[in-house]
């Protein structure tokens, strides 16, 4: 178990392309951190340095607090999992989880141990003598697992590793791995670029877009105070709605005007302006598909934040409806009761939940909203 | 090594030191070696050769003595002195330990070895693909495995996962080693076992690893082709795509082309445009060029992956126009500028 640090990393590669730019990052003991973002953003390169598998061009590597930049991969007392794992097909489960200990020359009875406890620790002790092919995918995974498991390693690194699997167990193993985690106690760095998995698994996660870091948080602080728009529209599915708008003051109330409408900003988010001065400006609202509303009760509760807007399509997700409206050329997704009534080609009024708003400047991207101490 | 053109060329020198004609022909009756009047002359003489076919004495047939080579207990070829005798028959004698010094028998890991730099003809290949049990009938690609620590590790993963019968790995030298396997499918497979060669070696035996993989499937005595292809594709692909660390060869079919071209042309060539080179360093605009050509030279797609408004994808093709001359938008202007990307990884001529 450790902690692993980054002090002003970067990743530079021959030719001059700079992955990963001025990384920093403490990671505690024990921590389930998530590096998350699209593909290209540099998180799995940050992983592979910290693996040992990429080298470090400037800045400092810390794991368990000794510096180990020039420490090759097989000392750094890490374990990794990747999306593209495979069992030996012809070795049973008890064999998968020891070759690697083989490969090292890790005496017998150690490895008869190590791999007992992992099974144990996965469920997989009855299974010990299968060969793959009579497992399911699961229990597969759980193999792949247990062979990073039986190296009691300090650190967990996990590049992907769901996304080669369906859907259905896909999610039963993100449950999993919060379990594992739960019960191993051990640091998991994990790199994903599926927000969900993110959103879902993280105890922090660090957003990342060009090889800068762009927010670290905990996946509801990050849901509820993106630092910019680039984590606003990346964080959340469907994602953000944006919308250019102007901060207009009309007789001492704060409007958002766009389109021809008009939404009225009440005073607790007027009071988290990092600076008045943007009443009066052009600004990029945003407001979350699940805040707005067309229910009756909404809208008549709140007049003046209704804006009318036509639907495009809708989509019956079960528990759910998304629609997808046009407001005078602005595309809006809502998500809201299944019962609504609207369909598409109607014009409808809908709501926007004003205490949830939020608002970026329109050159730099980034929020101008404080956040609420709570 | 086995092979027709040494035959030939050892048989001419033979020839010059000895008075009697020399024929030497293979095991289905095609002359290697000597006059082919020979041939008409005696047209039923082939059919009795098969008579003698597994002789291994040398043996008189009318004019004409005949030693048959064995190679693996398997008759290669046959050696023909036209006339008989105690002398030809010291000859003959002679010829065949020249011709056993030369032809030894290679290991298996040397056949394959020797396969893939092309040093063996069709028949020597098929031969020892008979001689090893390689399957023939199936089609082959070929991978090159290269790693930053010894191989012997990598090699063990590579052996044990992939447990399948047509599947081949050729040690190279301390870091490299290739992968010989046969495969019914295409493209999008050669990836995946690629990926998972390199995700196992990677986690399983804590080393950074680079694959170049072929794209043909080849019979075996085409193997020389794909190991081609795949050296190539490491090559061109470290060049163009630096620590991607999976390269197949058709991603580099465009820039092999433009690798063979004479370095004082592509400079020539650049000078001819007249354009601000100065955009090949600037990072953001060259993943925006290249996200671009990616898609297509779609602008909604583009902006998707690059997950930034589609008008800041449209101000920086603008600013690139400004700096080249060069609208990506357009198919041909588009060209030119791939063509340029490539030049400058390809030869770093470009300042």
């Amino acid at each position: 178990m450790a902690g692993v640090v980054l002090k002003h990393v970067y990743k530079v590669y021959p030719g001059g392309v700079t992955a990963v730019k001025d990384f920093n990052l403490e990671i505690e003991d024990k921590e389930f951190i998530v590096l998350v973002g699209p593909s290209g953003c540099g998180k799995t390169t940050t992983l592979r340095m910290i693996a040992g598998l990429e080298e470090i061009t400037q800045g400092e590597l810390y794991i368990d607090g000794k510096l180990v930049n020039d420490v090759p991969p097989k000392d750094r007392d890490i374990a990794m999992v990747f999306q593209n794992y495979a069992l030996y097909p012809h070795m049973t489960v008890y064999d998968n989880m020891a070759f690697g200990l083989k490969l090292r020359k890790v005496p017998r009875a150690e490895i008869d141990r190590k791999v007992k406890e992992a099974a144990k620790i996965l469920g997989l002790e009855e299974y010990l003598n299968r060969k793959p092919k009579a497992l399911s995918g699961g229990q597969r995974q759980r193999v792949a697992l247990g062979r990073a498991i039986v190296r009691n390693p300090k650190v967990f690194l996990m590049d992907e590793p769901l996304s080669n699997l369906d859907a259905k167990l896909r999610v039963q193993m993100r449950t999993e791995l919060a379990k594992l985690h739960d019960r191993l106690q051990t640091t998991f760095i994990y790199v994903t670029h599926d927000q969900t998995e993110a959103m879902t698994m993280g105890t922090r996660i660090v957003v990342m877009k060009d090889g800068v870091i762009q927010q670290v948080d905990k996946p509801q602080t990050i849901y509820d105070y993106p630092n910019n728009l680039f984590v606003a529209g990346f964080i959340g599915s469907p994602q953000m709605n944006f919308i250019d708008a102007r901060l207009e003051n009309r007789d001492g109330k704060v409007y958002a005007t766009f389109k021809g409408f008009s939404v009225l900003v009440p005073e607790g988010i007027l009071k988290r302006l990092k600076d008045p001065s943007y009443v009066g400006k052009e600004i990029v609202l945003g407001i979350r598909p699940e805040d707005l509303h067309d229910e009756e009760v909404f809208l008549e509760a709140y007049p003046e934040a209704v804006i009318e807007a036509k639907v495009e399509v809708t989509e019956l997700m079960g528990p759910e409806t998304y629609l997808y409206l046009d407001v005078n050329g602005i595309p809006l997704t809502a998500r809201v009761d299944p019962r609504t009534r609207a369909k598409a080609g109607d014009v409808i009024k809908i709501g926007f939940d004003v205490n949830k708003l939020h608002m970026f400047d329109k050159e730099t991207e980034m929020t101008i909203l404080n956040r609420v101490v709570s | 090594m086995i092979n027709n053109d040494l035959i030939k060329r050892l048989s001419h020198d033979i020839q010059k030191n000895i008075q009697m004609p020399l024929y030497i022909i293979d095991k289905s009756g095609n002359l290697i070696y000597g006059n082919e009047d020979f041939f008409a002359k005696k047209a039923g003489f082939l059919d009795i050769k098969v008579e003698y076919m597994y002789e291994r004495e040398i043996c008189e047939l009318e004019n004409y003595t005949i030693y048959n080579i064995f190679i693996d207990n398997i008759p290669y070829f046959t050696i023909i002195l036209e006339g008989v005798g105690e002398e030809a028959r010291r000859i003959a004698g002679l010829i065949a330990i020249i011709f056993d010094q030369i032809f030894q028998v290679y290991s298996k890991e040397e056949f394959l070895l020797k396969m893939l730099y092309g040093e063996f003809d069709e028949n020597s290949i098929y031969y020892y693909a008979e001689k090893y049990k390689i399957d023939k009938s199936v089609r082959y690609a070929v991978v090159i495995v290269e790693t930053k620590n010894e191989i012997d590790d990598a090699l063990k993963i590579i052996n044990n996962i992939f447990n399948r019968t047509n599947l081949y790995t050729v040690k190279l030298n301390d870091k490299k080693f290739v992968v010989i396997f046969s495969s019914h499918k295409e493209k999008d497979s050669l990836i995946d076992f690629s990926k998972t060669m390199k995700d196992m070696i990677e986690s399983e035996g804590y080393t950074k690893v680079k694959i170049a993989s072929s794209s043909s499937l080849v019979p075996l005595h085409e193997i020389h082709k794909a190991y081609k292809e795949a050296e190539t594709a490491l090559l061109l692909g470290q060049k163009l795509e630096g620590e991607k660390g999976i390269y197949l060869y058709d991603d580099y079919i465009f820039a092999e082309i433009l690798w063979g071209i004479d370095v004082e042309k592509v400079n020539q060539f650049i000078k001819k445009l007249d354009i601000d080179f100065s955009l090949f360093k600037e990072e953001e605009l060259i993943q925006t060029l290249n996200a671009f050509f990616r898609n297509s030279l779609n602008l909604s797609e583009t902006a998707r992956e690059l997950y930034v408004h589609r008008n800041t994808l449209v101000y920086r093709l603008d600013k690139i126009f400004k700096m080249t001359g060069l609208d990506a938008k357009k198919f041909d202007d588009a060209l030119l500028l791939k063509t340029m990307m490539v030049l400058a990884k390809l030869y770093d001529v470009l300042g």
